[in-house]
């Protein structure tokens, strides 16, 4: 099921959130109606620090919790227990030990996202907060259910909250910047982490929606395990070389005309000439809040589909790639009957139908791949089902996708009210798209 | 693979009932096969506004419902009602739905006993034999002695027996119906009902002692000659035709074979007209 449409414009005074969450640090972005684009929370009024370390920090023998640097300083001072890894320790459905109390990490998370909304809550309302979307490097069923049990706790109504990774912030923060800087393809090197992450957005112009595309690269030798050190200089210029290559791989018999540097990582200028290959003919930005931003655009999608990205389908990881339907017939015409369409995560939709099978005990699935690849059939067959008069089998179908290219169906037998009774057999098959 | 028909609207909650089938439908589509198998016993009350606001309001089809709303308030015929409604849903076959305009066309104007008659009668003329004359007994019972129905019951009973080749009683039927109306159709089907159940010495014997019958015999015979001269060319015919061929051309395995698929569908027809 998919959100139903509101007029997000036509509110006033209503905001879309992005949160843009891992390990390191939380950032917050919101866009309210009136504005052009998303604005960013600073962490100190007036400057353009955004991130708030992913932090908490129990004080000893009372029950007072700090979070973010606030957390750090007063875990420094000896003041507290410090808490981190909050995502990871979520995931993992660990308990969080901090002294001799232990806590669900699902709730120290909760917790700490609770607290972090305190800074968008001086500037905006709970209550004004139309849709919440939480962005994280990758989703997958852990994930969503750790992030949506937080989100739970924030007292949004559920049907507010959505998710999308990392890759689909980039891709809704591109669509919405001049068309210039992504005519060709956009790079994004993210060193926000402990290591480096690369992606590359395209996009098939010749399509109608234009289809776009994400490739991503994971770069491990870029451990970071600590601030940047002026005196470890060769080891600096060893990345700067090796970042060189990266570009080279990235750029290299393509027309990447833009690239973004995000995260602490890039501090201290140690990429100098990997820099200079990176700019060569290409537009280049060092930034922090791309994520949270890009969050927010795709928050303001949901409620309200904007003229620029109707023209666009993004087949993003969680992206369901394929159209899921049947030939079916009604009232006397035979139609196709869509289901499930592609370009949507895949965890958040689901169709339900009732439908009246005319003779025997199996019926087809169409998929047609949106990536190439030819269109398929899938035959499902409903063993067991009593043989019956012409069109007298009424089955309720629910299509929920199980990952990205799995679908699971499920069929009810319904019967034909006093007419064959009802056996309320349920059948279920998965297949891949 | 079968052919999907999605479902139109939603399933009720609470059910239509069509109190002159004494059933409900809990779906636009269950109230389209109800009216297909009993359209034989809808008469004007079907033409009910409850009818279009339990399609508005519990199968979630408004614009059904306002189309035959509409055709209520000019006072549309029940044909054309139930025209409507069975081509706007299509869940029944363009066969059926013609089928149904032609029963409802027919029966305008019947009487309760009658329209119960002419469903017997469907009953018959598709070999459901068993069926049919429990419903021909139920409306006898219910109809007076000598009403001019019975006589026509009686003699389509008879049919139905000679249909189970029970040609005993088929004889006795069209015998006594005779004797109330006098009627020479009913003398003739008398006579071959005898002439198919008994052997024909015995038979010859029987229609000997009525010199009065002679001449229904004489055309029952004439017919008898022509329906045996035909029959070669009719599409049953043909086939046994085809079978037999097989065994003269020495071809035993597909006479054996065509035999026996011919011999289990005449006994699986059989059965089945005997349920």
């Amino acid at each position: 099921m998919q959100l139903e449409k509101k007029d997000f414009l036509g509110k006033k005074n209503r905001v879309a959130v992005g949160y843009d969450l891992n390990d390191e640090y939380a950032q917050i972005s919101f866009f309210s109606s009136e504005a052009r684009e998303p604005e960013t929370v600073s962490v100190v009024t007036g400057s353009q620090l955004y991130n708030i370390p992913t932090a908490l920090c129990k004080r000893n023998e009372v029950n007072q919790w700090f979070y973010g640097k606030e957390a750090l300083k007063t875990a420094e001072a000896g003041e507290g227990i410090l808490v981190t890894g909050l995502l990871s320790k979520a995931i993992a459905g660990e308990e969080v030990k901090v002294g001799e109390e232990s806590f669900d990490a699902v709730a120290v998370l909760a917790l700490f996202m609770k607290r972090s909304l305190a800074l968008l809550n001086l500037i905006v309302h709970p209550d004004q907060i139309a849709v919440f979307m939480i962005t994280v490097k990758e989703l997958d069923q852990r994930m969503l259910e750790v992030l949506s049990q937080a989100a739970a706790a924030l007292s949004l109504k559920n049907s507010q909250v959505f998710f999308q990774s990392h890759t689909e912030s980039f891709y809704h923060y591109m669509v919405h910047q001049p068309k210039e800087l992504w005519q060709h393809q956009a790079a994004l090197f993210d060193f926000s982490g402990s290591s480096m992450t690369a992606y590359r957005l395209e996009c098939n112009r010749h399509t109608t929606p234009m289809v776009a595309f994400m490739e991503t690269g994971e770069y491990p030798y870029f451990i970071r395990s600590t601030e940047y050190n002026a005196e470890e200089a060769e080891h600096y210029q060893e990345w700067d070389r090796q970042f060189e290559q990266v570009v080279e791989e990235w750029t290299q018999g393509r027309i990447v005309s833009t690239a973004f540097l995000i995260g602490e990582g890039f501090d201290g200028g140690w990429c100098r000439e990997s820099l200079k290959k990176l700019c060569r003919n290409r537009r280049v930005f060092q930034g922090n809040n791309l994520y949270s931003k890009g969050a927010c655009y795709g928050a303001r999608e949901k409620l309200s589909e904007s003229d620029i990205e109707k023209q666009y389908v993004f087949l993003g990881k969680e992206k369901l790639k394929a159209n899921i339907g049947m030939r079916m017939f009604r009232r006397g015409e035979e139609v196709y009957f869509a289901l499930l369409d592609a370009g949507y995560n895949w965890f958040e939709v689901r169709k339900e139908c009732e439908v009246i099978l005319e003779s025997g005990n199996s019926f087809d699935i169409l998929v047609t791949p949106l990536t190439g690849g030819n269109p398929k059939s899938v035959e499902i067959v409903l063993e067991g089902l009593p043989r019956r008069e012409r069109a007298t089998t009424r089955l309720l179908l629910m299509f929920e996708p199980v990952l990205e290219n799995r679908i699971r169906i499920r069929a009810e037998d319904l019967g034909f009210g006093e007419i064959v009774p009802a056996t309320h057999q349920i059948w279920q098959e998965e297949f891949e798209i | 693979m079968s052919r999907v028909l999605l479902c139109m609207g939603k399933q009720a909650e609470q059910p239509y009932r069509i109190e002159k089938i004494g059933l409900q439908a809990y779906s636009v589509e269950e109230l389209c096969f109800l009216i297909c198998r009993n359209a034989y016993l809808l008469d004007e009350d079907f033409l009910d506004k409850k009818l279009t606001d339990w399609l508005k309001k519990e199968c979630e089809l408004e614009t059904l419902a306002k189309t035959l709303q509409g055709m209520l308030r000019s006072g549309c015929s029940l044909a054309d009602f139930i025209r409507t409604l069975l081509w706007e849903t299509a869940y029944c076959t363009p066969e059926e739905i013609r089928s149904v305009e032609e029963l409802l066309e027919k029966n305008a104007g019947l009487s309760g006993s009658e329209r119960k008659k002419v469903h017997a009668d469907y009953l018959v003329q598709n070999g459901r034999y068993t069926e049919a004359l429990r419903e021909y007994e139920t409306l006898l019972e219910q109809l007076e002695d000598g009403e001019p129905l019975c006589l026509r019951i009686q003699h389509n009973m008879g049919v139905a027996f000679a249909g189970m080749q029970q040609f005993h009683k088929a004889a006795e039927l069209f015998l006594g119906v005779y004797e109330k109306s006098g009627e020479r159709d009913e003398i003739e089907a008398y006579l071959a009902a005898l002439r198919m159940e008994l052997p024909e010495e015995e038979y010859v014997r029987k229609v000997s002692e009525r010199p009065e019958y002679t001449e229904a015999l004489m055309e029952l015979e004439k017919r008898y000659a022509q329906a045996r001269s035909q029959w070669p060319a009719s599409r049953t015919g043909e086939e046994w035709n085809r079978i037999i061929r097989n065994r003269q051309n020495g071809n035993s395995r597909d006479y054996y074979e065509n035999m026996g698929a011919a011999i289990a569908g005449l006994k699986e027809s059989y059965r089945k007209n005997m349920m």
